[in-house]
């Protein structure tokens, strides 16, 4: 039964044309990190794969993937009317959203993480890489995670989940939590950085939680998106076709 | 509570309304339906799916009880083991063919064998030959029978479609028609909803009448349309004197009013039976040559605005 | 449509059906009407609640750098304070900018689409250039909504709020064609590329990240390879990044391209568009032909489509 859910939806997000795109996308840094290091100059290597990670990969490659793969894997169900599919049977409503979130976070992964790795890998070949790829692995999972149940869980709430996901990575995350400190506790992005930061010991790399406090907030989001997702989706409601 | 439902109604409806806003889509309709093939029949925005969607559990009543099998189906998942719904929306999943389909809706079932059961479920469709190609290539008809194929697959009590018949071809509709009748003689519950009235005729043995959001009429098919026939009719004639065949035809009982225009007569009478057996001596004694007599206004829409009163 | 001449015998029933014989509007009539309705859409007017939430909690945003200057140049009586100057006010926005063109555009375009209404326009005497032309302009107008007004609010707001008002403006007066110029070719630019990403999406969510996504990207990549990679020809890549090439323009026409003799790599930030040290009226001529060349191929997209 769980099985039948997760291939359903594997096969509905990854057979189409969004997951190229995407990964079209997370090959961007492994290009340019070529380019880099074809151009010879290695020292300020670190802090070039720290950009590349944190300014690129944490900050669109992640939140994007996960923003089209956490809102399609409800959203295009309920707009495209087979959500009926999944409700009319005896299916208890949190297997579907549990199921629904781990593969959109499994599609954001997969789409994400080994190209970040291969790039780190690239970026700092022959240099000692002070567990910057740990922390970008790891890290990159956390975020693939908590983002892609983030946006299971808003999409459940509403048929809009994309635009205000795009808002809250665009406007909140990117733009307010920049000027405004105390706002670093509703970030994921946060929460990525304090993960990564707490597995390398580059000083390149920081973060405004430490370790614990990210996975701790994480957890808190991951758990929330997902009670939230079951409660709306109880709710939910199919009226005459609109 | 399985021999419970048994002996009661599958479906039982209770004074029950829904309104979206301002808009009253349901209107407090009661009516209960038990094993045998019912129709819901009502025009486009009838209310009909509303009232499907209520019963099946997706939409809240604003107000009033509905129960399938014994049990309240609001937010009521577990109906779903001893019912099927084959929803309106020509939504399907593009990328799988109606095998997969079917095996997936059984796997979501939790069925033991459920190869077995996609199997016969698409064979009752009599979708074999086109099991393994994707459904985003199918007809409308292909699927419309690759959804009823998904909701057949736990064999379930209770059967409910909502417009199963669009888009299907007339040898398909003929074929489903009889599928649906084989199972209803199984006794088992089939509810079904349709704008046309000639679908429910053939099919249903009950038939509920909704328009505008309230239930109309509800029985036994024969004894509705004998009330339908009952109303005043309209008959439209065309005659060689149509004057002449007006002054014989106005000393009958029951004709209300003649009216003469452009070749054409229409004739109004109280009694559709009286009528149709007095014309034809009417016509002789008068000399008159008849050369066309039919009903007008005979347009469902038409009988059911006779059935609410307006 | 032709007209049903009712002929002396046979057996065409009338059923009331009449040919239009009035005067026809023409093109530019329909054109009009499409832009308009466009652009009523856009602010979600004639549509639900949620539509005009969303346009206008985004033009909210927008005017909030001018409206926190009003409120602190009431509340401090300084004579020549500016905590957001209008040269940045683009930059500082731009981030609601291209969320406003992805909601826009994709809506502009999707619903079309998704509703096949786009056989409907075309089956009409409206052209398939007029259609794809109308689309831009209309998102590029309610762009204007989100920059050049809140330019205007904080304006008049500044003027009034200064000690004295006509000098004030005489000091100034020079930002007002440079913001509305500025302002246009970003409307312009913005609305152009919107439209042509949205119109080769599939799906209006996908449209709608695929705008952002265009956006962001590209500003990243091209932030990254300039300020890591040790050539000076990437320089000719911010010609890729809309939002680069917007900055350089608005700098221009500000007359704000700072100087930069030396830059530093690594660390310290860099005005990566002064450092390229193209002549500065290239940034305007390249907005202009990103508007030009979004727009040709968005006119090609609706010739080839349905």
């Amino acid at each position: 039964m769980t099985r039948t859910l997760l291939m359903l939806t594997a096969h509905q997000l990854l057979g189409q044309r969004r997951a190229i795109v995407i990964a079209l996308l997370a090959l961007i840094p492994i290009v340019i990190t070529l380019l880099y290091r074809l151009a010879g100059d290695t020292e300020g290597a670190y802090g070039f794969t720290v950009d590349m990670v944190g300014g690129f990969v944490f900050t669109l490659l992640l939140p994007i993937g996960a923003l089209v793969f956490g809102t399609a894997a409800l959203g295009s169900e309920v707009e495209d009317g087979t959500i009926v599919y999944l409700l009319a049977r005896p299916i208890a409503r949190w297997r579907i959203v549990v199921a629904k979130a781990v593969v959109a976070s499994l599609a954001t992964m997969v789409l994400t993480v080994p190209a970040t790795l291969i790039m780190v890998l690239i970026a700092l070949e022959g240099l000692g890489s002070d567990s910057l790829w740990l922390a970008a692995v790891v890290a990159g999972i956390a975020g693939s995670i908590v983002y892609s149940t983030l946006f299971v869980g808003l999409s459940t709430i509403t048929g809009r989940a994309l635009i205000i996901g795009l808002v809250y990575v665009f406007v909140w995350e990117a733009f307010i939590t920049s000027l405004f400190d105390g706002t670093r506790w509703i970030s994921v992005r946060q929460y990525v950085f304090g993960i990564s930061d707490a597995l390398t010991s580059a000083p390149e790399v920081t973060a405004s939680l430490d370790g614990s406090q990210a996975l701790i907030a994480s957890a808190i989001v991951v758990a929330v998106s997902l009670l939230v997702g079951v409660r709306f989706l109880k709710r939910f409601e199919i009226g005459e076709q609109s | 509570m399985a021999t419970e439902a048994a002996t009661n109604a599958a479906i039982e409806v209770r004074n029950v309304s829904r309104w979206y806003g301002d808009v009253v889509a349901v209107n407090d309709i009661s009516f209960s339906v038990g094993p045998g093939i019912t129709g819901l029949l009502g025009p486009n925005g009838a209310g009909k799916s509303t009232l499907l969607h209520m019963i099946s559990g997706f939409l809240r009543p604003s107000a009033g009880a509905v129960e399938v099998l014994g049990e309240p189906s609001w937010r009521n998942t577990e109906i779903f083991r001893r019912v099927g719904l084959v929803p309106e929306r020509e939504a399907i999943y593009p990328f799988l063919g109606a095998r997969d389909f079917a095996l997936a809706s059984a796997r979501l079932h939790g069925l033991a064998d459920p190869h077995e059961a996609a199997r016969r479920a698409v064979a009752l469709v009599e979708l074999e030959d086109a099991q393994d190609r994707a459904m985003g290539g199918y007809s409308k008809g292909m699927r419309q029978r690759a959804k009823i194929a998904a909701a057949l697959v736990h064999d379930p009590d209770v059967l409910i479609l909502d417009e199963p018949f669009n888009g299907t071809d007339p040898r398909q509709r003929l074929q489903l028609m009889e599928m649906l009748r084989r199972r209803a003689a199984e006794g088992r519950t089939i509810l079904f909803s349709s704008h046309i009235l000639e679908e429910v005729e053939r099919l249903a043995e009950n038939v509920l009448v909704v328009v505008n959001g309230r239930l109309a009429a509800s029985g036994d098919f024969r004894q509705i349309r004998h009330l339908m026939t009952d109303r005043p009719h309209t008959f439209e004639l065309r005659s060689s004197d149509n004057r002449a065949l007006a002054a014989a035809l106005v000393g009958l009982p029951h004709v209300a009013a003649i009216e003469i225009s452009d070749g054409r007569m229409d004739v109004r009478t109280s009694d559709f039976g009286a009528f149709t057996a007095a014309i034809g001596r009417a016509v002789r004694d008068s000399g008159v040559t008849l050369r066309e007599l039919r009903p007008a206004d005979e347009s469902l829409e038409s009988v059911f605005s006779y059935l609410v009163g307006s | 449509m032709t007209t049903p001449e009712p002929a002396p015998s046979g057996a065409i029933y009338d059923l009331g059906y009449q040919g239009y014989e009035g005067p026809r509007l023409g093109r530019l009539y329909a054109l009009w009407s499409l832009y308009l309705l466009s652009l009523r859409n856009a602010f979600g007017i004639g549509r639900g609640a949620l539509p005009k939430v969303l346009a206008f909690g985004l033009v909210v945003f927008a005017f909030t750098p001018a409206v926190v200057t009003l409120i602190v140049g009431a509340v401090v009586p300084a004579d020549d304070f500016e905590i957001f100057a209008p040269r940045d006010y683009y930059g500082i926005i731009q981030f609601i900018l291209v969320i406003f063109v992805a909601a826009i555009a994709s809506d502009l375009v999707g619903n079309d689409r998704r509703s096949r209404t786009l056989a409907l326009y075309f089956s009409r005497p409206i052209e398939r250039d007029d259609y794809a032309l109308a689309k831009i302009a209309a998102l590029s107008s309610s762009l204007l909504a989100l920059t050049v007004l809140p330019q205007v609010v904080m304006f008049a707001g500044n003027a009034l709020g200064a000690a004295n008002g006509l000098d004030w403006m005489r000091d100034n007066v020079d930002d007002v064609p440079r913001f509305v110029a500025s302002g246009l070719i970003l409307c312009v630019t913005f609305g152009a590329v919107g439209i042509l990403v949205a119109s080769y999406a599939e799906r209006r969510a996908f449209a709608l990240i695929s705008v952002v996504a265009i956006f962001f990207v590209s500003l990243t990549v091209v932030g990254i390879i300039i300020s890591e990679i040790d050539s000076d020809q990437v320089r000719w890549s911010l010609f890729l990044s809309p939002l680069h090439v917007i900055d350089g323009s608005t700098a221009y026409i500000f007359d704000a391209i700072p100087q930069v003799d030396e830059f530093s790599r690594n660390g310290e930030p860099i005005n990566q568009v002064a450092w390229a040290d193209f002549p500065g009226y290239i940034w305007p001529l390249a907005s202009l032909a990103w508007a030009a060349l979004a727009s040709a191929i968005v006119v090609r997209r609706f010739r080839g489509s349905i």
